[in-house]
């Protein structure tokens, strides 16, 4: 064979395409979890949700409980007939009268469960360490029920019957012509009202949604041993029915309430006839005006005809404590206004809230303290900063910025009022945010008494027959069984030193 | 005791649970206890205005069949008993331009 003819044999075999067997190379898979490549887990998993609990950060906690229920007395008055205290020559001066109270605040458990099985153990391997991941969080979660407990708790305070809606029908929205358009209101107390709203503490990114969301009536929990507890869920009993005749097809329904003390918002059911009413809109303010019927979502005629807004396994909160007659607390609930509009704080015209300096002039009044703390929702943060400032059309801030101060033609804005000063009392009081209350709600929170020798180390405290524990049971199926619970009871010393502002609109 | 919106906006509406549907002016017949609740809509005590009738509204050339004597009075007209009829209809399109 010549040389030519071993070059173009060479040539052929290269030009040739290359067999099957000797063909194979190594790609990257288009699937991450295939083929022969490293799989990049960042280990541990990343926990991306809020525990968000400053109510229970601050109230003192003392583990002194024993029996069921925690008992105090209370001295309310020295000398309350006034006895002058004039003395005639030789004589003996005049006998004062106390006044005392007796007070009672029964002792809760509260706990939560979790596990992990065997299998899931064996299989998360060296990623992270489940078993102490599912207590750490069991006692996370725990946390947050508490602060609802601590905030919105409700063992006493019956909503009883939401009121009948008053009804207008009018030409705002896009409902067709009915005879008779049936609307329904549910009063929600601060448990329900969070179920159905969304609290977005232990979780993210909710928002009431009425094709989903459904008003708690009487609960029925099954429990990790199969008993099963049954309580209320936080709604006042459903109101009756009100009907109005909408001309469509642009019509709407303006609907108030009543407003309900102890509520936190209002759930609204509305049918193109009795009986069809479905889950709306929630609101927290005590109207509404409805513009379309839903055709999905909760129906009213779901809800039992009873008053759900107590539930035997809480204690009051904070709220309930100050909304319950006898409280002698401060609880303000603005006018209804405009149907679906209501009525928002007011701006006194002198740098201040109208609506606080009522308050802060009530509680000196009446009991010569001042609020330590005001508590918030984002909205009446915004809400307050931007009457402050505006003042009524007076604003109190001027910008004079020196041009070298002015980076990149940028200049910062927003300002926020951080607290208050109590004129009455000369008193600063930091605003907080606080996360689960709803908007339109601010409560007066007071964790000082400005009254001698009184006994009263801390006003507010959870006091407890026994902290946080936790139960690692025995093996009774192949899982590990914890749990995480506690003893005790919210104890307020002073319930009139707490203060409500509700019922706020928007604005 | 008679109530009405001033927008004429509210075709029916409830109150304690009964519903209430208006006359042909709009005017509603409720209890005088509702006036509390009804301010939250608008809904104000009383009657409204009379309405300008739709004969008024037709050009003067139209209205030798009208009852002017009733025109004028809805307008508030103050006229002489012996008013001749080009006087009437003279005065009464004059207070219609101005009004």
């Amino acid at each position: 064979m010549s040389t030519a003819e071993i070059l173009n044999l060479l040539k052929a075999a290269q030009a040739a395409p290359i067999m099957d067997d000797l063909a194979k190379a190594y790609v990257q898979n288009s699937t991450a979890t295939q083929g022969l490549q490293l799989y990049d887990l960042e280990a541990p998993a990343k926990i991306l949700v809020p525990v968000l609990t400053p109510l229970r950060n601050i109230i003192p906690r003392r583990v002194t409980g024993f029996g069921s229920q925690a008992n105090w007395k209370a001295i309310t008055g020295i000398n309350t007939a006034n006895q002058r205290a004039g003395v005639s020559e030789g004589n003996r001066g005049g006998i004062i009268t106390q006044t005392t109270a007796e007070y009672l605040a029964a002792y809760r458990m509260w706990g939560l469960e979790n596990s992990v099985t065997f299998e899931a153990d064996l299989a998360v391997g060296g990623f992270m360490d489940l078993k102490a991941l599912a207590v750490e969080q069991l006692l996370q979660s725990l946390m947050i029920q508490e602060e609802r407990l601590d905030l919105g708790g409700n063992t006493s305070l019956a909503l009883g019957t939401t009121p009948t809606p008053s009804l207008v029908a009018g030409t705002a929205g896009s409902m067709a012509t009915q005879g008779a358009a049936s609307v329904i209101c549910v009063a929600l107390g601060p448990q329900a009202y969070l179920d159905v709203a969304g609290h977005n503490d232990g979780v993210t990114g909710q928002i009431f949604d009425p094709t989903s969301a459904a008003v708690p009536g009487q609960i029925t929990k099954t429990n990790t041993d199969a008993s099963s507890d049954t309580f209320g869920g936080g709604s006042a009993q459903k109101s009756a029915n009100a009907t109005v005749s909408v001309t469509g097809a642009t019509g709407s329904i303006a609907a108030t309430v009543a407003a309900v003390k102890g509520a936190w918002g209002y759930a609204w059911f509305v049918g193109a006839t009795a009986g069809t009413e479905r889950l709306a809109a929630i609101t927290s303010i005590n109207s509404v005006v409805l513009t379309t019927y839903p055709g999905s979502g909760q129906l009213a005629s779901t809800l039992t005809t009873v008053d759900s807004s107590t539930s035997t396994l809480d204690y009051d909160g904070l709220f309930t404590q100050a909304a319950k007659s006898g409280s002698n607390a401060y609880y303000a609930t603005l006018a209804t206004g405009v149907a679906g509009t209501g009525t928002a704080l007011t701006a006194d015209g002198a740098g201040g809230i109208a609506d606080f300096e009522l308050a802060f002039a009530t509680f000196y009044n009446r009991y010569r303290l001042s609020p330590t703390r005001i508590f918030v929702n984002s909205q009446e943060c915004i809400n307050i900063t931007k009457k402050i400032i505006a003042n009524g059309g007076a604003p109190l801030l001027r910008f004079t910025l020196d041009a070298k101060d002015i980076t990149d033609g940028k200049i910062q804005a927003g300002v926020v009022i951080g607290s208050y000063l109590n004129k009455v009392m000369n008193v600063n009081i930091p605003i907080q945010t606080h996360p689960l209350l709803p908007p339109g709600t601010i409560l007066f929170y007071t964790d000082q008494l400005p009254y001698p020798m009184n006994g009263v180390a801390d006003v507010i405290r959870k006091k407890l027959r026994r902290d946080y524990y936790q139960l690692e049971w025995p093996l009774r199926s192949r899982k590990y069984e914890y749990g995480v619970y506690a003893d005790g009871v919210l104890q307020h010393y002073a319930p009139f030193s707490l203060g409500v502002i509700t019922n706020i609109t928007n604005g | 005791m008679h109530f009405y919106h001033p927008q004429n906006t509210a075709t029916s509406l409830s109150w304690q649970g009964e519903q209430f549907a208006p006359d042909a002016n709009g005017v509603f017949d409720l209890p005088e206890a509702a006036g509390a609740d009804m301010a939250a809509f608008g809904i104000v005590q009383g009657d409204p205005a009379p309405a300008e009738s739709a004969e008024i509204a037709v050009p003067v050339s139209q209205w030798k069949n009208v009852d002017l004597l009733a025109q004028a009075k809805v307008l508030g007209l103050e006229l002489p008993p012996d008013i001749k009829r080009p006087d009437l209809i003279q005065a009464v399109a004059a207070a219609m331009k101005v009004a």
